[in-house]
This record gives structure tokens, sequence and C-alpha cells, in this order.
């Protein structure tokens, strides 16, 4: 064997040793560069932070900045995560649907019209009638990325609108002869309704938007988001069975399924706007509406449902048109009580923490408007932390109770694709 | 034993650097090269991984690939076939060590089309900037990114595979490469032995298990999939010994 042979085979190796070092620092070394971080600007005490901890990951799903910013300043480091491939979402129902059926069939016309041109009869089941609100609630199984089970549950809330309402079902029967009234009937029976003259007051849909299902030791619990425009009793119901959704397709949309128990009587609930219902981290379930009397504007009642006791009423916003929410709410558990954040079509946040004290139910930060979006909160000794989405990057803020914010700072993105988000934000108190 | 060894592996190695340095020359050259093809058509912003991926590149690479493993195999059996090789193995205790020199050789090839993949990969991303650049220059937007090799490395699957950035993903993909060498050498061995049957069946449970991995790696890349990580080595260990049976026994 020639030396030079031996030497061009350890050069060869080495080559190639280098070149692949070469090709990993060249994809790394950025990473590491100040445009590749995200950059922090504060104001204020930083010393406010240090019951609080910031955490969050800036990145998408193959890659990141994971940062945690705590009183000792900002941390950062780069995160390689498995890539994710993305796959065809599911269609999925929405969850909760309201539905206005014909309270009853009285005064029903039957009708079948030759329809022009053909051998086929247009029929027609025609009712004036009160709409009654049935309320359904859909759930979803998705096991092992495809295969879903799907179980609904279909109330009758009780509750009616008061102007008389012109419904109608109608499709077009194939037959050589005019069917009497018990065929149109029965042939319609499965057909949606639809509705005429004047709509209903339509449920669910308020300004403020919110969950109208909580669950809570192991449980599920629902009310209907009606305004005072509804009559009948307003009810926290408990849901029991369920059924199957393919074995009650067909089924009209009068019929019930599965069972709901009427749990808690809402009282004065037909001079309230409901918006929504929520569960604590101890199973207490919180009521959100907007009241017109005693307590105006933005409410919050406490009900216990083992017990079906109310344990606090707080009002929260005067008025919540003027206060400009009419965006959602979201909520954030911790010991003791809840924060919660309503966003606006502004853009900003009314934040505010509710918690269980000696004396029962208390505002432990009373509502106070933040700019941004929030995307996470904590409170801790009447202390509210929280962490908006900006246009730029993100906000975090330090509140009191009242006054100027303690500390307030913004995280800077840096320009690294616009794929790129802020996920899995955080405040964690210590 | 270290200098016969070393002889025997700059035999098996350095002898043939002509015909291994073809390999990463192709994989550094014409990736760039149908890159550029993929790219030339580019006129807005574009991911690099997402036009790599659209280009005819994984194909240039899946048959360099195949092309190394079958080298791999023609170089041993070869060795047999031409007698050369008895000349070797009538030296005392030779046959283990030209066994593992031919390994070892297999492992560099292999390290050197890896390296010139990388590079290949590397102008493939000077190829990509250029003509962000262009674009830039033509439209005014700038639509290059910090860490864009980083980013782009990251979000691939196929780039996972071939840079592997996590523990599980190296191990993974160190199985994945190491199996090419040591499962030629040995079908190669096996079938210049006329152990047909024997060295059939191993290779093709190899390379079905190998490919099932390369599957799961490339289909879902999120988790590595442990039941084949797990098969795979014993396979390997199997033919490693099968292997170095043989050699002790030199019964071909």
């Amino acid at each position: 064997m020639k030396r030079s042979k031996m030497i061009a085979g350890f050069l060869s190796t080495g080559a190639a040793l280098a070149v692949a070092a070469a090709f990993f620092a060249v994809a790394w070394l950025p990473t590491g560069a100040p445009e590749f971080r995200l950059s922090l600007a504060g104001e204020g005490d930083r010393s406010a932070l240090a019951p609080f901890s910031l955490h969050g990951r800036f990145g998408d799903s193959s890659a990141a900045i994971a940062f945690t910013l705590t009183e000792n300043g900002l941390a950062q480091r780069v995160e390689v995560l498995p890539p994710t491939l993305e796959e065809p979402g599911f269609v999925t129902m929405p969850p909760v649907e309201y539905a206005c059926v014909p309270d009853s069939t009285e005064g029903a016309e039957y009708t079948a019209e030759l329809t022009d041109g053909t051998e086929t009869y247009h029929i027609r089941e025609s009712v004036l009638s009160e709409s009654r609100l049935m309320l359904t609630l859909e759930e979803w199984t998705v096991s092992n990325g495809s295969a879903f089970e799907q179980k609904i549950l279909r109330a009758d809330t009780g509750l009616t609108c008061p102007d008389r309402h012109l419904y109608w079902r109608e499709t077009v029967w194939s037959s050589d002869r005019e069917p009497d009234a018990a065929e149109i009937r029965e042939v319609l029976e499965f057909e949606n309704v639809s509705y005429e003259t004047g709509n209903p007051p339509a449920a669910g849909e308020h300004p403020l938007r919110m969950d109208i299902v909580a669950k809570t030791g192991g449980e599920t619990y629902f009310v209907p988001a009606v305004d005072s425009m509804w009559e009948g009793t307003r009810y926290i119901y408990r849901a029991g069975s369920t059924g199957t959704w393919l074995d009650t397709v067909l089924l009209p949309q009068q019929q019930a399924i599965g069972s709901a128990e009427p749990l808690i009587e809402i009282d004065e609930g037909s001079e309230m706007d409901i918006y929504g219902l929520y569960a604590t981290e101890d199973g207490t379930l919180a009521l959100f509406y907007r009241g017109y009397r005693g307590m105006n504007g933005l409410s919050c009642r406490l009900y216990d449902p083992q017990t079906g006791e109310m344990e606090g009423e707080l009002r929260l916003i005067s008025s919540p048109e003027e206060d400009g929410a009419s965006g959602s709410f979201r909520f954030f558990p911790d010991e003791g009580g809840f924060s919660a954040a309503v966003w606006t079509p502004a853009g900003n946040s009314v934040v505010f923490s509710v918690r269980r004290g000696a004396e029962g139910w208390v505002l432990s930060h009373p509502p106070r408007e933040i700019p941004g979006m929030a995307a996470a909160l904590a409170e801790q000794g009447g202390r509210l932390a929280a962490v908006c989405y900006t246009d730029a990057g993100i906000s975090f803020a330090v509140c009191p109770p009242e006054g100027e914010v303690l500390y307030a700072a913004e995280l800077t993105r840096p320009d690294a694709g616009s794929s790129r988000t802020f996920y899995d934000l955080a405040v964690q108190t210590r | 034993m270290n200098n016969k060894f070393l002889a025997l592996f700059c035999r098996e190695f350095s002898g043939r650097l002509r015909q291994i340095w073809l390999f990463p020359l192709a994989a550094a050259l014409f990736q760039p090269a149908l890159y550029w093809l993929a790219v030339r058509e580019m006129y807005e912003s574009a991911r690099f991984e997402e036009l790599y991926l659209s280009s005819a590149a994984p194909i240039l690479l899946a048959v360099l690939f195949a092309a190394l493993t079958g080298w791999m195999v023609w170089m041993t059996v070869q060795d047999f076939s031409n007698g050369s090789i008895c000349t070797l193995l009538t030296l005392p205790g030779g046959r283990g060590r030209l066994w593992l020199a031919k390994l070892s050789a297999f492992c560099g090839a292999l390290l050197l089309l890896w390296a010139g993949i990388l590079a290949g990969i590397g102008l493939s991303y000077l190829v990509f900037s250029g003509r962000c650049a262009e674009i830039a220059r033509i439209t005014g937007q700038d639509y290059r990114l910090n860490a864009g090799l980083w980013l782009g490395l990251t979000r691939a699957a196929l780039f996972r595979i071939l840079c592997p950035m996590t523990l599980p993903e190296i191990v993974s993909s160190l199985l994945l490469f190491l199996t090419l060498p040591l499962t030629s050498a040995w079908a190669g061995w096996a079938f210049a032995g006329r152990h047909y049957v024997r060295g059939g069946l191993g290779s093709i449970a190899a390379a079905c298990l190998w490919a099932l991995l390369l599957r799961e790696r490339l289909l879902y890349p999120e988790e590595i999939p442990l039941p084949y990580c797990l098969t795979l080595p014993m396979i390997l260990a199997a033919v490693a010994a099968d292997s170095l049976q043989t050699v002790r026994r030199a019964d071909f």
C-alpha cells in the first residue's frame, strides 16, 4: 500500500467530518445571533415581578425559542421540537346548538300542489305557533386520530317566545295522486322546520360570548344563554344520559334526547341576559349574566352544584357595552378562585380576579382594562400579572388593585418568519 | 493487529477512493443543480425545505443510497469471485479483521456520501438565498429569514433524518445509516459463500425493517417508532454475529 494512498484515505475521512461539522455550524450559528433572540423592553420596578414568572415559546411546531421572564431578567434558549406534519383537520359541528321549534301543531295546515310541468307534488305543513327553545349539546370523542363517537343531548328548556310565528316544512312528493293530511304529516315528520314571520330572538347571540357548558366533578352542567325576551324559568341543568348521534339522527327536532336535570333555578332569571357558565377548580359554578335590576351590568353568581345554593354574587362591570366589553371570555383557574379576561373588539382586555375569601366570594382584583388580548393571567396577593398579545409581540404587566401599573414589559419577536408565533404562554406564581 | 488491520482497511477504503468519491461529488453537485431547476420558477415567498422536497433532489438521494448499497454488495461479492481475497485470508487470524476492515471501509464510504449530501443541501441553500436576493431586488420585499437554513432543517422530516437534532433522532438515524454497510457486507459475504437462503432471508428482513423505520420517520416525524428501533438492532446484531462466525469458520 502506497503511503500517499493511505494519506488520501485519512484526508478524505477528515474532509468528510470537516464538511459535516461546518454544515452544522453554519446551520446553528445564526440561532445564537441577536436577530434570532427575543428582545425585552421593560418599564417600572422589576422587583414587582417577584411572585410571578412568565413562561412561553416563540416559534412553530418544529423549532422554538423557549423563554422565561422573572425578576432576574429574560432567559431564552433555542428548542428543537419534532416536526408535526399538517393533517387535514376535522370538520366539527358546533358543540352547542339552539333550535326554536313550534311548540304545538294545533291549527296546522297541510297543502299539496302539483309542481309545474312534472308529476310530483309540492307538499307543505304550516303551523302558527309559539317558539320553544331546544338546546342541543354534542360531544365528540376522537381517538386514534380518526375513529370518533358522537354523543348528543337535546334538552327541552321550556322557554318560550311570546310572539307567534309561522313555521313550515316542505318537500317534494313523487306520487301520481294527491296525498292526504295524514300522509303529508308522516312524510314531513323528519324535515327541518323553517320559520317565516318575525324572527324570534335568537338565543346565545350576545355581544359577550362564553361557553354555556361547564364540567366539574365528573358532571356536565349547562345553562341556556338567553336574554330577557324569553319567557319561562331559567335553570342550570345537569346533563344526565345522552344519545348516540347515529341512533338519534332521524328523531324530530321537538323530541328531547337523553336526560337533563334542572338543577338550580336561577332567581330573577327572566330579568337577565345569561352569558354562560364556568366551573372553578373547587367545583363551584360561576354564572355570568347581565342584569337590569339590582345587579345591573356584567355580574357573576356563584353556585354550589351539590346543594344548589348561591354562594355569592359579584358585580363586575357596570355596563358591558359602555366599557367596550363585547368580545369573548377567557378563564384562568388558580387555587381558591379564578382570573378572567374579556377580549374587546378594540384589541384590549378587561381583566379581573375572583377568589373565595373568609367572608365568601370577593373580587380580589377589580376589573381593569389593559392593552392587548390577554393570553394568560395569574393573581397573587391582589396583584394581577397578565400577558397579552400585541402587534409587536407580547406585553407583560403586573397590576395592583388600584393605581398605576407596577411593571410593564414588551417582548418583541425577532423577524424570523411569519408562521412563527407565541404559544404555551403561562404566568406562574411562586 | 493494528498494522494488519490498517493495511486491510487501506486496501478496502483508500484503494477504492476514486470510486467512493463519485458518490459525495454527485450528491454535492447534482443536488444544487436539481434544486436550481425547482427554484428558478420561484417568483414569490417560498420555504427552502418545501422547494427542496418538491425538487428532484430527494430522488437523487434515494438513487445514491441505493447505488452505494449495491456497490458495497458488489465489492464484497467480487472480492471472492476474482480470488484476490484468498491470499489475504490465508493469513492466520486475518479473517475477522478483514470483515471489520470491510465494514469500516463501507462506513467510511457512507460518511463521505453523508458529508456530500450535507454539502449539497448547504449549496442548495446558497442557490435559494441567491434567488431570494434576486426577488428582493426586483420586488423590493425581502423574504430571507434569520437562521433560515436552520429553520428549514428543523421543519422537514427528510432533513431531520439526514441531520438529526435530538438524541432519539440521532439514534434512529444512526440505525438507518449503519444498517446499510453492516447488512451489505454480510449479504455479500453470505452470497459469496453460496449461503443464498440465509443471505437472502437476512437481507430481506433487514431491508423490510429498514424501509418501515424510514417510512415511519418520514410520515410521523413527531415520534420515534420504538418497535422498529428495537428490532432492527437485533437483526443487525444477528447479522454481525453470523458474519464473525462465518469469518472464524471460513466455510466458503
